[in-house]
């Protein structure tokens, strides 16, 4: 065959490959023409079998004709690899998902909402570098009225109407003998707070037989009740908010002397009078005072060298307050549809 | 306890304060007012009116045309539907134009007829809740003049018409000196900065004194005072008398019991009158009953005694129960000409056992047990005397009287008769009242302490001057400790401690300043070595640790990331419970401890298992057409170790799942219902993150409430803590439950006192992994733990972690055949090490898989899976 007849076959293969590679729907095709023509034993190997038909001066020419074409088939093939990218491309962003279809979700566990301002409150006091103590809800008399200062028969022992067991113990009326346990097991300093489900004769709207409350206990030499007053009003700001304001009204506690009741200032209508705090402005939070010393004397801790302050809080009250809740037993009911407003 | 305002006027000057502000002071004070009912009556702008004529209306039964002369030849008609009125009568009368609380009193046509103004009954008036007819006026009123004149007609001074605004006041139970118009008035009196006020009194002749009282014992009865009146005429109390009994709250009886509970109302001290002719023999014993002595109190009801109770007896035995309750035999009826008043003093706790033993509360028991004050006796019989002549037309007179304690010394009295005064030294008081037995408290008071308590500043004129104002009386001739005399009333005031608090109360808590301790930080608190306590009880430590509480929150973290809702149910349980849920009788579950007053049978003892409670919930969300549920509960459970008395019970920590129903759909995909895995899952996952090393058995121990087939124990530590599985369906049945429950409850105990490992991190492998999976058909009878067993006994060092992906069983597979599907990854134990690591081979990996594959088949005939 004449150089001019291989020459025309040789333009002949690329085009029909520059052509072959345009046409090429995806990239499996590509890849597969692109092999037909530039692979071990495709089209442009095939055609080293014209060298031998050349003369010597012709061959080199005939090797840079191959390198050539070779070129110019790798540069047609990347061109349709690209095309073929762009359309791919362009055709992906055509999609269009309706995101204000809902999103799929886990189903979500939730915190009891009493375990949470419990945990709350625990944090705070924590931070203060107060500890957690417990003890147990089946308490005996002495520790849960006789060493707090309840005598055997004073009226004061109406005010907490006790659920008693048939074993001569009863239910814990307070988290208060926790107190006492801690007193007669450790040594001053003590800073405590003691969480924990308490129990009361009642059942209504606002008052169930089982609820909760915390506990605080601190013994300290020179405490007085301006660090109580200081410690609280700080636990009301971290708990309610930082411009929160607390008053204290004077209260009776066996156990406390003098004995305070606590109100913050209405967190929901700054103090300008509403339902929740009944015009007044104020809500009442919680209970405190100064450790009544027949209290440190019970658990032979000497009260001229160390005196203390304790508080009680309502956890269920807070939480009603924090959250709207007006009736308390849905707490203890598990109605779904109530536990599911908490995260 | 009801305050009127009027009455309260009595004893303190309230000009200028509206009864809110009183109400917010006294609060301040630590005497709590719960609510401000009622006001000011409607007296200025109405007029009385007398009754000349009554017609019936023509077209309305109901009502009738009623003329009324209004002063001065004034005469108008009326149309009103008050019943049992007559001419004659004094009622009050709003014109045309005025406003009867927020109606508008207009000129109107009633059923066609015309009504030129309104009478009033009480209650329109604003003064009773009285609203059967009209107000009617004493017959002394003249038609014309204003009603605000016209109510003080017949009142005595001192006493009023009105209540006015009624206070209720909610007392704490150390302050019963508070616990009447007189010593609430006083405490408002400090608060107020103004005096306070005394009552008219009557006085009897001292020459009466006669040994009519007997007392056993002091300590029962510290005073007792009796008063013989003759010349009674018991009826119905006048207005006056019955407005107030009926403004504190009490039934209106007859003028003598009237003015007994009117006297108690304002000066906080009960007293009872007997009538002295049904009493026999010429003395009144003061004496603790005999056991089975029997009295019929005057509610009818008959109560046997016991030698704890105070009587007061006559010659033939009780005729009441000393502070509780008078007896019916002598009570004071119509036929009663002479009675005999007992104004006394008893042992508050004795009242209040006795009170307590015999279920009966009442105005004077509830008083008694806060402490009366025995210095005020006479005072209070004097107010007594006096109210009853005026409650009756016709005279009456002392004709006999006793006291037990006629020294006693009364400060109140003292400063009144100007025997003592504040300026005057304390040694007077002291030689005073050395002569009596009863006389006031003295307490040491050192006055650093006071602003150690405190936190304050105050100067030693400040206290005395704060406590001269609550009416204690101070000597301050020592700088350093005063000495403070407690006045009689204040029975809660005994140590330095409680003069400290009068102080801060005076003082107010706003005066305390608001600072912050600066304390010494601590690890942790210090446990003693040796507790003081002696008693028999057992003290365990009460400290928990912060490492403690923190896996308790990651426990609980972990099960709402497990998507499980937290609850918290009641800790009692119905003592049939564990019969429900198949428990036998000596098994732990059955050790109830009981309540011995429960409030319901079904919150009779205390739980010892969380599933009932839990099953109950589940149940309330079916019945609220919830779909699923999958909840949580840590709680308590309690454990009677012995039915004796004094033993102490054991309180654990369990933790219950529970799963119904299933996930809920996405719009895109519909959920699995939950079942077994799902809640064994939960349970693994949990233990992997608080490194709990517990296994699952399904062997010989089983729990009666679940399905035999589908249940496992939780086993820690070679013990059962507790079980998972599917609830018996005969329980399921039992609450109405169609679908498969899935239950887990155990014990924390034990888990509780593990310690949290530090997580520790192994050098990442630098060399990768093969993956090689293997399809095995083993006869179904062995269980998956069988084979994990098999391979982690047989695997090579290179296998570096294996997975089950898949069960089958069904038509693909011999009956009796199960496909096992596991992948295993292999990669050299060194490859993390760089230089002595290397990616294993294709051979090495085939080696170690065959290996795998033949110590399977050896072990368990298993067979490649074609």
């Amino acid at each position: 065959m004449s150089k001019d007849a291989i020459w025309a076959k040789l333009q002949e293969m690329l085009n029909s490959g520059i052509d072959d590679a345009t046409k090429a729907n995806n990239m499996d095709e590509l890849n597969h023409v692109k092999k037909q023509y530039l692979g071990k034993k495709g089209a442009v190997q095939a055609q080293m079998r014209y060298m031998k038909e050349l003369n010597s001066a012709e061959k080199p020419e005939f090797g840079a004709k191959i390198n050539e074409i070779k070129a110019s088939l790798e540069k047609a093939f990347f061109d349709a690899e690209q095309a073929l990218q762009d359309m791919a491309l362009s055709c992906d962003l055509s999609r269009k998902l309706d995101l204000t279809l809902p999103g799929r979700r886990k189903s979500a566990g939730t915190e009891h909402p009493l375990r949470k301002v419990q945990r709350e409150i625990e944090n705070i006091f924590l931070q203060m570098g107060f500890e957690i103590a417990r003890g147990p809800q089946a308490e005996w008399d002495y520790f849960n009225f006789e060493a707090l200062n309840f005598p055997p028969d004073h009226p004061a022992r109406d005010m907490q109407d006790t659920l008693v067991l048939k074993n001569g113990a009863l239910l814990r009326t307070h988290t208060s003998p926790v107190q006492i346990r801690t007193m007669l097991s450790y040594e001053p300093p003590i800073r405590i707070i003691a969480p924990g489900a308490v129990y009361r004769r009642d059942d209504d709207i606002t008052h169930s037989p089982l609820f909760h409350q915390i506990e605080g206990l601190h013994i300290e030499k020179g405490l007085h009740l301006g660090h109580l007053k200081g410690i609280l009003q700080l636990f009301a700001q971290r708990l309610f908010g930082c411009h929160t304001q607390i008053r204290l009204r004077p209260s009776f506690f066996p156990f406390t002397e003098p004995s305070v009741e606590i109100d913050i200032g209405c967190i929901f209508c700054k103090q300008a009078g509403c339902r929740i705090c009944k015009q007044s402005g104020w809500i009442e939070i919680l209970g405190a005072g100064m450790v009544d010393p027949k209290v440190l004397e019970a658990c032979h801790i000497d009260a001229e060298e160390w005196t203390g302050w304790a508080f009680g809080i309502g956890i269920e009250r807070v939480a009603m307050l924090l959250h709207g809740i007006s009736d308390i037993r849905l707490f203890f009911e598990s109605d779904r549809r109530f536990l599911s407003n908490f995260a | 306890m009801i305050i009127a305002w009027n009455w309260l006027e009595n004893f303190v000057d309230l000009s200028s304060y509206h009864p809110k502000d009183i109400a917010e002071i006294l609060t301040q004070r630590g005497l709590e007012v719960e609510g401000v009912e009622g006001g000011d009556a409607l007296l200025d702008d109405l007029v009385v009116a007398r009754i000349t004529q009554i017609l019936p209306h023509p077209k309305a039964d109901a009502l009738k045309l009623v003329d009324v002369d209004l002063g001065n030849a004034k005469t108008l008609r009326v149309v009103c539907g008050a019943p049992g009125i007559e001419v004659g009568w004094h009622v009050p009368f709003a014109a045309v134009g005025t406003k009867v609380g927020d109606l508008l009193i207009k000129e109107v046509r009633i059923r066609g007829e015309l009504s030129q103004g309104m009478l009033c009954s009480e209650r329109e008036l604003g003064i009773s809740d009285d609203h059967e007819s009209l107000c009617r006026f004493s017959p002394k009123s003249v038609p014309g003049m204003s009603v605000a004149e016209a109510i003080k007609i017949d009142v005595p001074a001192q006493c009023f018409w009105s209540a006015g605004a009624r206070l209720n006041v909610s007392l704490t139970p150390d302050r019963g000196d508070c616990l009447s118009h007189k010593g609430l008035a006083r405490e408002l009196a400090s608060g107020l900065r103004r005096k306070p006020k005394n009552v008219e009194l009557a006085t009897w002749d001292s020459k009466l004194k006669a040994d009519i009282v007997e007392v056993q014992n002091d300590e029962d009865c510290p005073r007792y005072l009796a008063l013989e009146i003759d010349g009674i005429v018991v009826g119905p109390s006048p207005a006056w008398l019955r407005r107030a009994v009926e403004a504190a709250g009490a039934r209106s009886i007859n003028n003598v019991v009237d003015v007994t509970n009117f006297v108690c109302f304002e000066l906080g001290q009960p007293m009872h009158a007997f009538d002295r002719d049904k009493l026999s023999g010429s003395k009144i014993m003061v004496r603790r009953a005999k056991a089975g002595e029997k009295i019929v109190a005057i509610n009818h009801v008959e109560y046997s005694l016991s030698v704890d109770d105070i009587a007061i007896c006559d010659q033939s035995g009780p005729q009441a129960i000393a502070g509780v309750m008078g007896g019916a035999h002598t009570e004071v009826s119509e036929s009663t000409s002479k009675i005999l008043l007992e104004i006394a003093s008893f042992s508050a706790s004795s009242v209040r056992k006795t009170a307590k033993r015999l279920g009966l509360h009442s105005e004077s028991s509830h008083r008694f047990e806060r402490g009366t004050d025995a210095a005020s006796l006479i005072i209070v019989a004097r107010r007594a005397l006096e109210l009853l002549a005026l409650s009756q037309v016709q005279p009456l007179k002392v004709v006999a009287y006793d006291d037990s304690a006629a020294k006693c010394f009364d400060a109140a009295l003292a400063m009144e008769q100007g025997i003592w005064s504040n300026d005057m030294p304390l040694s007077v008081l002291a030689q005073k009242g050395e002569e009596c037995r009863l006389k006031p408290k003295e307490i040491s008071l050192r006055l650093h302490r006071v602003n150690q308590i405190l936190g304050t500043s105050l100067k030693p004129q400040s206290v005395r001057s704060i406590l001269t104002r609550v009416g204690f009386m101070v000597d301050i001739s020592d700088e350093s400790v005063a000495r403070v005399v407690v006045p009689m009333h204040r029975n809660d005031v005994e140590r330095e401690i409680d003069v400290i608090e009068e102080i801060a109360r005076d003082l107010g808590f706003d005066q305390i300043p608001a600072v912050l301790p600066h304390v010494a930080m601590q690890c942790s608190h210090q446990e003693l070595s040796n507790t003081p306590y002696q008693g028999s009880f057992s003290l365990k430590p009460t400290i928990w640790s912060r490492d403690a509480r923190q896996r308790q929150e990651q426990m609980r973290r972990n099960l709402m990331n497990a998507g499980l809702m937290e609850c918290m149910h009641y800790s009692f349980m119905d003592p049939e419970d564990p019969k429900r849920l198949g428990f036998s009788p000596d098994a732990k579950q059955s050790q109830l401890l009981h309540l011995a007053n429960p409030m319901t049978v079904e919150q009779s003892c205390m739980r010892t298992s969380l599933l009932p409670a839990m099953l109950r919930a589940l149940k309330l969300n079916m019945s609220r057409q919830q779909e699923s549920v999958a909840f949580f509960e840590l709680g308590s459970v309690f454990f009677a170790k012995s039915q004796e008395k004094f033993v102490e019970a054991e309180e654990n920590e369990h933790l219950c799942i529970l799963l119904w129903g299933k996930e809920a759909d996405q719009w895109d995909a519909k959920a699995k219902p939950y079942d077994i895995y799902d809640l064994k899952g939960i349970i693994e996952a949990l233990a992997n993150a608080m490194q709990w090393p517990i296994e699952f058995r399904q062997d010989s121990e089983y729990a009666s409430y679940l399905h035999d087939g589908v249940q496992a124990r939780i086993v820690y530590d070679g013990k059962t803590i507790g079980f998972l599985g599917e609830l018996h369906p005969r329980l399921a049945k039992h609450y109405k439950v169609e679908d498969k429950i899935f239950v887990a409850e155990f014990d924390l105990s034990s888990l509780n006192l593990l310690a949290a490992g530090i997580e520790q991190c192994r050098p990442l492998p630098r060399f990768p992994r093969s993956t090689r999976d293997l399809s095995l058909l083993i006869a179904d009878d062995v269980s998956y733990a069988k084979i994990a067993e098999i391979i982690e006994a047989n695997k090579p060092d290179t296998l570096e972690y294996w997975e089950l992906f898949d069960v089958y069983r069904g038509k693909q597979v011999a009956e009796g055949m199960q496909s096992i599907s596991l992948s295993f990854a292999y990669r050299d134990p060194l490859a993390s090490d760089p230089e002595k690591g290397h990616t294993l081979t294709d051979e090495e990996v085939s080696a170690a898989h065959e290996q795998m594959r033949v110590a399977l088949e050896k072990a368990l005939g298993a067979q490649l899976r074609a």
